[in-house]
């Protein structure tokens, strides 16, 4: 993907334009706020990383900007307020995705393609979703695996197809939390975990492949191979 | 001078002083005015018109008339005494009951010694009379007797400047003695005041048992004084377990980045160093989080988006939510929703409120337990409650369980840093709500209490 950075921190930015090139992505990247907005208008990005708090400008009028002049590029979010309020500013100025620093880079990783993938991917009218011998039937709430249902509690069923929408994508424990959940909260202990580890026995049990896989210290991927 | 006159409680003195003499001097002038001024005018009146008719009888009927009716009325008891006196007009004294009279007439008012010898004793009489000289040269003197009146009006002159430096005296006396009672009392709150500046937060300000205004006064500063003495020990607790509380988890990565540079050969090593650094830190900015969080929550400074919320609902969510996890732990969660109840809240902050409420029930549970989150009104209020049968509380430690990094003597071994309690506190503290916890007998009975939401 070819991605544009734009944050002033000079060892931050390194630390994640260097991660996003050894995943096998293209990085510009631009310290200052005036000239990222510059970047970002002249070039095509599958995803923009803005930083709030820039020299020159700042981030959330760099979205406005672009959003005034109907570029709808993906913008990742990134800003040292953390709290849920801000967050719900930095979506509403026009933010895809928002996320509070400090953060561990497979967090910021998966975000990241899970944009550019939502951009990629035609608008999202899918009604099933298929990944090896597992059928998801999206309006019908139904899940099969080898032609034989499953039951699946409501919370569950929308796990599931979270992690569907994503497969072969990392999705943290905290995209889970925004995407499943309908409260903007913070469990104070990995909740989500006994979550994943009912819908494994039900989705896993009896089969030799395991589907729903743990990816040590980033979170959960859906993936038929290991 | 300026300053003096700035003293409230000299000002009070002077007004006190100052009222006091116009109330006096009202007071004395209406008296003055009652048993003097009106009863002289009467007498005016009634002899003036006395001296009109006579003259018009002498005018009329000529001198034998005159004295036929200026004896009628000597004679007549009724009344003040009359006097009176007629000269011809060669200067001859025809009729008359006074014993004296000025040697040239004149046109005002005559007062007049008019003193009567009967039986040996002398009676005391003075007369208001009116001078009158004919066109022919005759003279006429009417009068009747103001005695008692004049008395009073002697007695009144002669009171007038003692009743004036009494009441000025009285007046600054009670002025002065009122302002120091008061300013007493002032300077007793202001070097109290001074003291608490002073950095003793323990000074108090002794009430004089009367249960008065300034008793009251004092009461209510004493209370604030109290409120403001637990606010500062309690800010006192935090900034020192605050420092405790990231030093260590400071000190525990420093000490692992220092082995991580030590082992440079052993890689299984190196990566569980590298880990448990990384633990460290995370550990260290959810406490970070936490903090800024909970103050910013308690500063007012979160956007709260308040609406109503179905209390019932959220404990259900919350119950799905940890389900999960107590199945694992062998812990039964139940639900038990009395009545559904709408409360105004922001549904996300309370949402989180309830989860870490549940979430330290399930860390005090032992496996096996049961834990219930339930929705109920109680008087007037909607409650959410999240009740256990863990360790509970030892005694004292409800008021400072909501304290930020405070845990329970219990708890040593639990993971946690001690603050969802706190952050639980400042949110109901934002929904105006209440907090409470509860011997369960055993464990603990964590309720939040908000007010009922009209639809």
């Amino acid at each position: 993907m070819h991605i544009l950075l734009v944050e002033d921190d000079e060892a931050l930015a390194a630390h994640v334009a260097g991660g996003l090139r050894q995943s096998g992505h293209i990085v510009d990247h631009r310290a200052d706020g005036r000239e990222g907005l510059v970047q970002a208008t002249c070039e095509r990005y599958d995803v923009i990383i803005l930083d709030r708090m820039l020299p020159n400008l700042d981030g959330l009028r760099i979205l406005a900007a672009l959003r005034a002049s109907d570029d709808d590029t993906p913008v990742l979010v990134l800003s040292a307020l953390a709290e849920v309020d801000e967050r719900v500013r930095g979506l509403n100025a026009g933010g895809d995705d928002y996320l509070a620093k400090p953060f561990a880079f497979s967090e910021l990783l998966a975000r990241v393609e899970a944009l550019g993938r939502r951009r990629s991917a035609a608008p999202e009218q899918a009604t099933s979703l298929r990944l090896a011998d597992l059928e998801i039937d999206l309006p019908g709430h139904t899940v099969k695996r080898g032609g034989k249902r499953i039951d699946l509690t409501a919370r569950e069923f929308r796990i599931l197809a979270c992690l569907a929408r994503n497969a072969g994508r990392v999705v943290t424990r905290a995209m889970l939390l925004e995407q499943v959940w309908d409260y903007n909260f913070d469990p104070q202990t990995n909740i989500i975990d006994q979550h994943i580890s009912n819908l494994r026995q039900k989705i896993d049990r009896d089969h030799d492949v395991p589907l729903v896989q743990t990816v040590r210290g980033a979170g959960y991927v859906l993936r038929a191979e290991g | 001078m300026s300053r003096l006159w700035r003293s409230l409680s000299f000002r009070l003195a002077v007004a006190y002083a100052g009222l006091l003499c116009l109330s006096t001097a009202v007071l004395f002038g209406v008296y003055y005015w009652l048993s003097v001024e009106r009863p002289l005018d009467e007498i005016r009146v009634r002899v003036s018109r006395e001296a009109q008719v006579l003259a018009q009888v002498y005018i009329a009927d000529g001198e034998a008339a005159l004295v036929t009716a200026l004896n009628r009325r000597a004679h007549d008891t009724t009344g003040r005494r009359a006097f009176h006196a007629f000269l011809a007009p060669d200067g001859k004294l025809v009729t008359g009951n006074l014993p004296s009279w000025p040697e040239q007439p004149s046109s005002g008012w005559l007062s007049l010694e008019a003193d009567v010898y009967r039986d040996g004793d002398e009676l005391d009489f003075s007369a208001l009379a009116r001078d009158r000289v004919f066109p022919d040269g005759a003279r006429l003197i009417v009068g009747r007797d103001a005695e008692d009146v004049e008395d009073v009006q002697e007695i009144v002159q002669v009171a007038l400047p003692w009743v004036t430096g009494l009441t000025l005296l009285f007046g600054c006396l009670g002025g002065f003695f009122m302002s120091r009672a008061i300013g007493r009392r002032l300077d007793a709150i202001s070097a109290t005041a001074r003291q608490v500046i002073g950095g003793d937060l323990g000074g108090r300000i002794a009430t004089e048992g009367r249960g008065d205004d300034f008793d009251r006064l004092v009461e209510t500063l004493n209370l604030m004084l109290s409120r403001n003495q637990e606010l500062f020990e309690a800010v006192r607790r935090v900034s020192d377990s605050v420092a405790h509380e990231l030093r260590t988890p400071l000190a525990r990565l420093l000490a692992q980045l220092e082995r991580l540079g030590e082992n440079d050969g052993d890689g299984e090593a190196r990566r569980s160093a590298r880990e448990a650094a990384l633990a460290e830190a995370q550990r260290l900015n959810g406490i970070f989080d936490a903090l800024l969080r909970i103050s910013r929550i308690e500063g007012g400074r979160h956007n709260a988006a308040m609406r109503p919320v179905d209390l019932a609902v959220l404990a259900r969510d919350a119950c799905e939510l940890y389900a999960p996890a107590a199945q694992a732990r062998g812990i039964e969660l139940a639900l038990d929703i009395a009545s559904g109840a709408m409360a105004r809240a922001d549904p996300d902050l309370l949402f989180q409120a309830l989860t870490n409420l549940v979430d330290n029930a399930l860390k005090y549970t032992p496996e096996g337990g049961r834990i219930t989150i339930a929705v109920d009104r109680e008087a007037g209020k909607a409650v959410v409650s999240v009740s256990d049968d863990g360790v509970g509380l030892q005694p004292g430690e409800a008021e400072r369980i909501a304290e930020r990094f405070f845990r329970g003597a219990d708890t040593r071994g639990a993971p946690g840093e001690g603050l969802g309690l706190s952050l639980v506190s400042a949110i109901v503290a934002l929904h105006n709500g209440r907090l409470r916890f509860i011997d369960n007998r055993p464990g603990l009975r964590a309720g939040i209490a908000l007010d009922i939401a009209r639809p």
